[in-house]
C-alpha cells in the first residue's frame, strides 16, 4: 500500500513537472511571438539608417549571401544602435541593453538566467556595463554566454 | 522515526523536481542551454553541444524520475551527485557554483541516507 502510495506520488511529481515546464515555454513562446514582428521591424530601420550612411555597403552586399541583420545592426562607427533605441525596449518583451559598447537582445535570456529574472530586468533599455561588470567582469564563460545575444554596437 | 521517513521523502522529491525541471527545460528549450556546454565537452565527446544539451536533459528526466518514484535512490542520487559536482567545479565560485554545491552536498546525502531504504 505505501509503496503505491509513494509511486502514485513520484508520477504525479513526473507529469506535473513535465506540464510545468511545456506550460512555461508556451507562455514564453506566446509572449515574444507578437513581439518578433516589430523587433524585425526595429532591426530593419537600423538597417536603413547604417546603409544610407555608408553607400559603399551597397556594392558589398549586392555579391553576397549575407544580407541579413548582422550587417546592418551596425558594426562600423559611423553605425550602430542609439541609446535610445536601447531605451524603447525596456520591458519583459523586448528588452535590449547596452554593455561594454555592444548592443544585446537579453529577452530569451531573461526566464534562463540562474542568477534570476529580476538581474536581467534591471539591464532592459539601459547601459548594463556597470551590473554586468560588477557581477560578472572578467568571467569568459559569461562573457562568452553574452556574445550569443549581440545584437549590434552601440552608436557614438 | 516517522519524521526520518518524511524527511527523507522530501529531499527525495524535492531533488526530484529539480532535476526533472533542469531536464525537462533542456529537452523542450535546448537552444537557451547550449552556452552552458562546456568546450572540453564538446572535444571529449566529439558531438555537438546541441546534443550534449538533448542527452544531458534526458539523463536528468531519467534519473529525476527513477528519483520521485524511489527506484534505486541510493544509486541515482551518486551518480546524480557526481554529475552535480562536475557542474559545481566548471560553474566556479560563484553565485550559482556555490548553490549548485548546496544541491550536489543533498544530492550525496540522500544517497547516503537512503542506503536503509529500499532498492
Amino acid at each position: 500500500m505505501n509503496n503505491m502510495l509513494s509511486i502514485a506520488i513520484g508520477v504525479l511529481v513526473i507529469a506535473g513537472v513535465g506540464a510545468y515546464v511545456f506550460l512555461q515555454k508556451t507562455a514564453d513562446d506566446a509572449m515574444q511571438m507578437p513581439d518578433m514582428s516589430s523587433m524585425t521591424e526595429e532591426r530593419a530601420e537600423v538597417d536603413v539608417s547604417f546603409e544610407s550612411t555608408n553607400p559603399d555597403m551597397e556594392n558589398e552586399e549586392e555579391g553576397s549571401d549575407n544580407s541579413d541583420a548582422t550587417a546592418g545592426t551596425g558594426s562600423d562607427s559611423s553605425g550602430g544602435i542609439t541609446a535610445a533605441m536601447v531605451a524603447e525596449h525596456s520591458s519583459r518583451s523586448s528588452c535590449w541593453s547596452s554593455i561594454n559598447g555592444g548592443v544585446y537582445d537579453l529577452t530569451s535570456w531573461i526566464p534562463n538566467h540562474p542568477g534570476g529574472e529580476q538581474a536581467i530586468l534591471g539591464l532592459c533599455g539601459t547601459d548594463g556595463s556597470a551590473k554586468f561588470n560588477g557581477k560578472h567582469g572578467g568571467q569568459s564563460k559569461q562573457l562568452s554566454i553574452l556574445a550569443g545575444f549581440k545584437i549590434g554596437v552601440l552608436a557614438q | 522515526m516517522q519524521n526520518e521517513r518524511i524527511g527523507l521523502m522530501v529531499l527525495r522529491l524535492g531533488l526530484a523536481i529539480v532535476f526533472l525541471w533542469f531536464g525537462f527545460s533542456q529537452l523542450l528549450d535546448g537552444i537557451n542551454w547550449v552556452s552552458w556546454v562546456p568546450e572540453w565537452a564538446v572535444n571529449l565527446l566529439h558531438i555537438p553541444p546541441a546534443m550534449i544539451v538533448l542527452a544531458n536533459g534526458l539523463f536528468e528526466v531519467i534519473a529525476g524520475a527513477l528519483l520521485a518514484l524511489n527506484i534505486w535512490t541510493r544509486w541515482v542520487a551518486l551518480v546524480l551527485a557526481l554529475h552535480l559536482l562536475v557542474i559545481t567545479i566548471e560553474i566556479g565560485a560563484t553565485a550559482i557554483g556555490v548553490r549548485d554545491f548546496g544541491l550536489t552536498a543533498a544530492t550525496f546525502a540522500l544517497s547516503l541516507l537512503s542506503g536503509r531504504e529500499r532498492v
